[in-house]
């Protein structure tokens, strides 16, 4: 522990200097005392003797000097001293500081926000107890993930060896009434051991038992932190308290805390999970999502090997459902991140090249200040100041623009950081954990001072070489210049190649972009309005209830004012959900692999569903009032399902049937264009629409009882707002309404991310650009002015001013050539990380290449050609005269 | 005298390169420092002293032959003390004059037997190449 006392007394030596130096002077005096009275005692005549001991020490204020080396701050000291010189010498050139520093400040702010949305969604582990042991686990069958069966996930739960827990979730969605408006919430079903199994403990209250699961106990609930907050006041007491879930009573047992949610649209409430006799020994109903805790000391891949052997088992035992089917595991941190991964890094990629150009930029603006300071420094250099003494000094004034910088820096990402969680999209898990936090903070702190470092050693290394003679003759033109200068070109020159990477990969997200814009929707978006409501199984209980209550609402709606036309329907348009179901088409065999099994999305529309989308029946009927629930089954289907399994025969007058409760078959009657449902980007799935009046009690309850209310109005479709409400609420003023968009927002909805991710990154490349534009700039206007001479000589010996201006854009346009080459070949080998991001673009698409090539030329060009005008201006008798030509 | 120094060390026009650039150590450092650290460790092992006391004593003990000079001195105590091997203390001396009084640690008597034995053997390692030849 020696050195720690040590440090200690250099720190001493460096906060109490003044005490130290007063106790060394007033030690060395009392020396002197005493050798006095020694002399005197030696018979000396006290005059005399105090000569004698003075004589004997020496110089005093050497040897203090000399103590003071020992109990001093030591490099401390020296430290302290360069900052305070390199703020004292900062503050003399305050534009060149304000400069600087905002730069450094604008490529660590926006490097610090960019890192605390990485960190808040990629890097943190999950806010769990012992997060490392919590497993996703699915089934997976060819290369797809999918859910677990019911029978599935009891045999996995029973036999995992590796597992602690293997908890199951099913989503679910509510109607909350009581207590203000009636409301639609995001709720899951989840088993008693769920909570356990994540590892997180209830803030309030407890979670589920085993016992809350059978069918005749209390019926109880969770609650989620938001939920409880936003529609329950955070009542303190509630625990205890019932509220109404599906027009049920429900007793609140327990409040978990805010962690639990990772997704802001994720569930709000819980119920326990409760499996119904149906549910229980459906086979092929993969609808369950499982979680997994692993026993201390098991590897995930323990846990795969394990649920792997038990999936094998189990094609034996239920091979028509379960053959191919194996298990697969992985960190639940990664399933959670997968998602925003790739995104999150190459935006954290993007300004990161945007760190670099300021840090190129400030690196420009240190090299021409110290060939301004040129004279100081050799001044120094003569006195006796070693190199590194200089360099030293030059890096520690580096140091404060950068740790200034750095600070305004974290005040700008503490902004922009609020900004990114209100533009990202919502459903990224854990976006609103997004903050500047400790780790953050300290990752400024270091990226200023990696930035320091990056700008500030080339210049501070040139600069701490100066020809000495030349100093001493006030020259100006050295051979270091040159170098100074071949420096500077070279920052130029990397600044332009990075510029151009950044604007490449904002060029091919716009490309993107565009192409998504430009996507064929398959139907009229124009005018329509969306909006879903959900029915209660106490009051409507029969097929027969629920169709009646979805029929006449449609009429009712159709016939409001400024409707044009009506439907319902169980999914819309790019609202990007829906479930398959497996189909079996008549006369064919039924194929040897699971897999093969025809599989399709599953519609159910009310008659005018596709007049209401603008959608023509290509061929064959559309529905129609006939269509009742004892007529004949009828079925129409798009023409991706046609294509897939009708792919040499007409689907017309064929007849197949759905794994649900119905005894005969269904028959097409209609085929329809391709719709897109799922998104812009998504490939569009075999669909099957099938009349509502035909829709089974099986099948609502697989829909919840849900359905989409879809209206065509004459003006602007938020404005048939209200009357939809009022026409639901005239048949029952229980019923919530909720996601209410046009189809005009759920269109910009669905290329939501791609606007976001082009607006960051498009953003980066313009500051990237500006950056380098204004770097390419000083270092032209530095050049014309450290070869003003020279130019003045040329203009006096009769150069002609538009040879002087072609000389200097030649100079600029080779730089700006070696940039944009350089960077064409960064762009080229980096775009291609790029690849999930795009939509039919290529990463290496040509066109975005030649026309980011040809933008970043002309305002490299633009950025030469200012200060080569001002060459062609040089007067040439001032340039002769002054000496220094700057 | 205070002012003095103070300007060397703060306010001087060109202020970079004196406190660290100063020689303080002479060559052959290592040898001649540790040396001086186990004279001044014996020294002090007989009692606490003063500075000036710990010079007059290893002028006694080593019968005038060796003498130590002030401005190695002061240094070598202040790393001795930042080693722990000695504690000091402002004091008065037996005439009633103020003096910083240097005592041996636990520690520093320790390091002293360490070094005494090490030195030994170096002397008796010396010796014995002498009669060798």
């Amino acid at each position: 522990m020696t050195w720690l006392n040590i440090l200690s007394a250099r720190l001493r030596g460096f906060l109490r200097r003044e005490a130290v130096i007063e106790d060394i002077e007033e030690e060395m005096r009392s020396h002197v005392e005493l050798a006095t009275e020694a002399n005197i005692c030696r018979g000396m005549r006290p005059d005399d003797a105090r000569h004698a001991a003075m004589k004997s020490f020496g110089n005093l204020s050497r040897m203090s000097e000399l103590a003071y080396e020992v109990r001093g701050g030591g490099m401390l000291e020296a430290l302290w001293q360069d900052l305070r010189f390199g703020v004292r010498t900062l503050s003399k050139n305050p534009g060149f500081a304000a400069v600087a520093i905002l730069t450094v400040a604008l490529g660590t702010g926006a490097t610090s926000a960019i890192f605390s949305f990485v960190y808040a969604v990629v890097l943190r582990p999950l806010p769990y107890h012992e997060p490392e042991r919590v497993l996703s686990v699915v089934a997976h069958r060819n290369g797809r993930d999918m859910g677990l069966t019911a029978p599935d996930y009891l045999d996995w739960r029973a036999n995992a060896k590796s597992l602690e827990q293997l908890a199951a979730t099913a989503g679910a969605t509510v109607n909350l009434t009581g207590r203000g408006e009636p409301e639609r919430v995001v709720a899951a079903r989840v088993s008693a051991n769920y909570f356990e199994a994540l590892g997180v403990s209830p803030a309030v209250g407890r979670g589920f038992l085993w016992t809350d699961e059978p069918d005749g106990a209390p019926r109880v609930v969770v609650l989620g932190d938001g939920l409880w907050r936003r529609r329950l006041d955070a009542d303190p007491r509630i625990v205890g308290q019932t509220i109404a879930i599906n027009g049920e009573p429900h007793t609140v047992v327990g409040n978990m805390p805010p962690q639990l949610s990772l997704r802001s649209t994720g569930a709000q409430l819980w119920l326990p999970l409760n499996l119904t006799p149906r549910e229980l020994q459906a086979t092929g109903a993969r609808f369950l999502g499982a979680i997994g805790r692993m026993r201390p000391g098991i590897t995930p891949a323990q846990a795969q090997a394990d649920l792997a052997g038990i999936a094998k088992g189990l094609e034996k035992v239920r091979p028509q459902s379960n053959v191919n089917v194996t298990a697969r595991v992985r960190s639940l941190h990664e399933s959670v991140v997968a998602q925003v991964r790739d995104s999150a890094f190459i935006l954290f990629g993007a300004v990161s090249f945007v760190l670099l150009i300021a840090c190129a930029n400030v690196a420009n603006l240190l090299l021409a200040r110290a060939t301004r300071r040129r004279h100081e420094i050799g001044v120094r250099a003569v006195l006796g100041a070693s190199r590194p003494r200089i360099a030293r000094q030059l890096l520690t004034e580096s140091a404060v623009i950068g740790l200034v910088g750095g600070a305004v820096g974290l005040a700008l990402a503490y902004w922009s950081a609020g900004i990114l969680k209100g533009i990202l999209p919502q459903d990224i898990p854990r976006l609103q954990q997004t903050r500047v936090n400790a780790i953050v903070f300290g990752f400024t702190f270091a990226v200023s001072l990696l930035a320091s470092v990056l700008f500030g050693v080339a210049p501070a290394l040139k600069a701490s070489r100066p020809d000495l003679q030349q100093v001493l003759r006030e020259e100006s033109r050295s051979s270091g210049s040159v170098r100074r200068r071949r420096l500077s070109r070279t920052i130029a020159t990397a600044e332009i190649a990075l510029a151009l990477v950044l604007l490449v990969a904002a060029g091919l997200l716009l490309r993107s972009f565009v192409r998504l814009q430009q996507v064929d929707l398959g139907f009229n978006p124009a005018n329509l309005l969306t909006v879903r409501m959900a029915l209660p199984e106490a009051r409507y209980g029969t097929a027969a209830q629920v169709a009646t209550f979805y029929q006449e609402l449609a009429e009712r709606v159709r016939r409001e004012p400024g409707v044009t036309t009506a439907a319902v329907a169980s999914h819309a348009p790019l609202a990007g959900n829906g479930f398959s179901i497996s189909m079996s088409i008549e006369g064919r065999p039924q194929p040897a692999r699971v897999e093969d099994q025809p599989m399709v999305f599953l519609r159910f529309v009310s008659s005018d569903y596709f007049p209401t989308l603008g959608v023509r029946v290509a061929r064959g009927r559309d529905f129609n009032s006939a269509d009742r629930p004892n007529a004949p089954t009828v079925a129409i289907v798009n023409e991706t399902a046609a294509r897939r399994y009708w792919p040499d025969a007409d689907p017309l007058r064929s007849r197949f049937r759905l794994d649900d409760d119905r005894e005969a078959g269904v028959e097409v009657v209609g085929l329809v264009p391709d719709v897109k449902h799922f998104g812009l980007a998504q490939s569009t799935e075999p669909e099957v629409f099938v009349p509502l009046p035909q829709a089974t009690l099986m099948h609502w309850q697989w829909l919840q009882r849900s359905m989409i209310v879809l209206a065509r109005t004459s003006g602007e479709p938020e404005a048939a707002a209200g009357v939809i409400r009022h026409a639901v609420w005239t048949l029952d003023d229980q019923l919530p309404l909720y996601n209410l968009r046009s189809m005009g927002q759920l269109r910009a909805d669905s290329s939501g991310d791609e606007r976001i991710g082009l607006a960051l990154v498009g953003t980066f490349a313009a500051i990237a650009v500006i950056l380098a534009a204004i770097g390419v700039y000083g270092v032209m206007a530095f050049m014309v002015g450290e070869r003003s001479r020279e130019i003045g000589i040329r203009l006096a010996l009769g150069a002609n001013p538009r040879d002087v201006l072609r000389m200097i854009l030649r100079d600029g346009a080779w730089l700006t050539a070696v940039g944009v080459f350089i960077g064409l070949i960064g762009a080229f080998v980096l775009t291609r990380m790029m690849q999930a991001l795009l939509f039919e673009t290529p990463p290496t698409d040509p066109v975005t290449f030649a026309a980011v090539a040809a933008v970043i030329a002309l305002v490299a060009m633009l950025a030469c050609f200012v200060p080569a005008r001002r060459a062609t201006r040089v007067d040439p008798l001032s340039a002769l005269r002054s000496a220094s030509g700057i | 005298m205070p002012n003095q120094f103070r300007r060397q060390g703060r306010d001087a026009a060109v202020p970079l390169w004196n406190l660290s650039e100063a020689p303080v150590t002479p060559p052959k450092a290592d040898l001649l420092q540790g040396t001086l650290d186990m004279l001044i460790l014996k020294a002090l092992s007989l009692g606490p002293l003063h500075g000036y006391g710990v010079i007059q004593r290893i002028r006694q003990m080593s019968e005038e032959l060796l003498s130590v000079e002030q401005g190695a001195l002061y240094p070598a105590l202040y790393r001795i003390e930042q080693k722990g091997w000695v504690s000091s203390k402002w004091d008065v001396n037996e005439t009633g004059r103020k003096a910083k009084f240097y005592r041996l640690t636990t520690k520093g008597r320790k390091q002293l037997a360490i070094e005494e034995a090490s030195w030994d053997l170096l002397a008796l390692a010396i010796a014995k190449m002498r009669q060798s030849t």
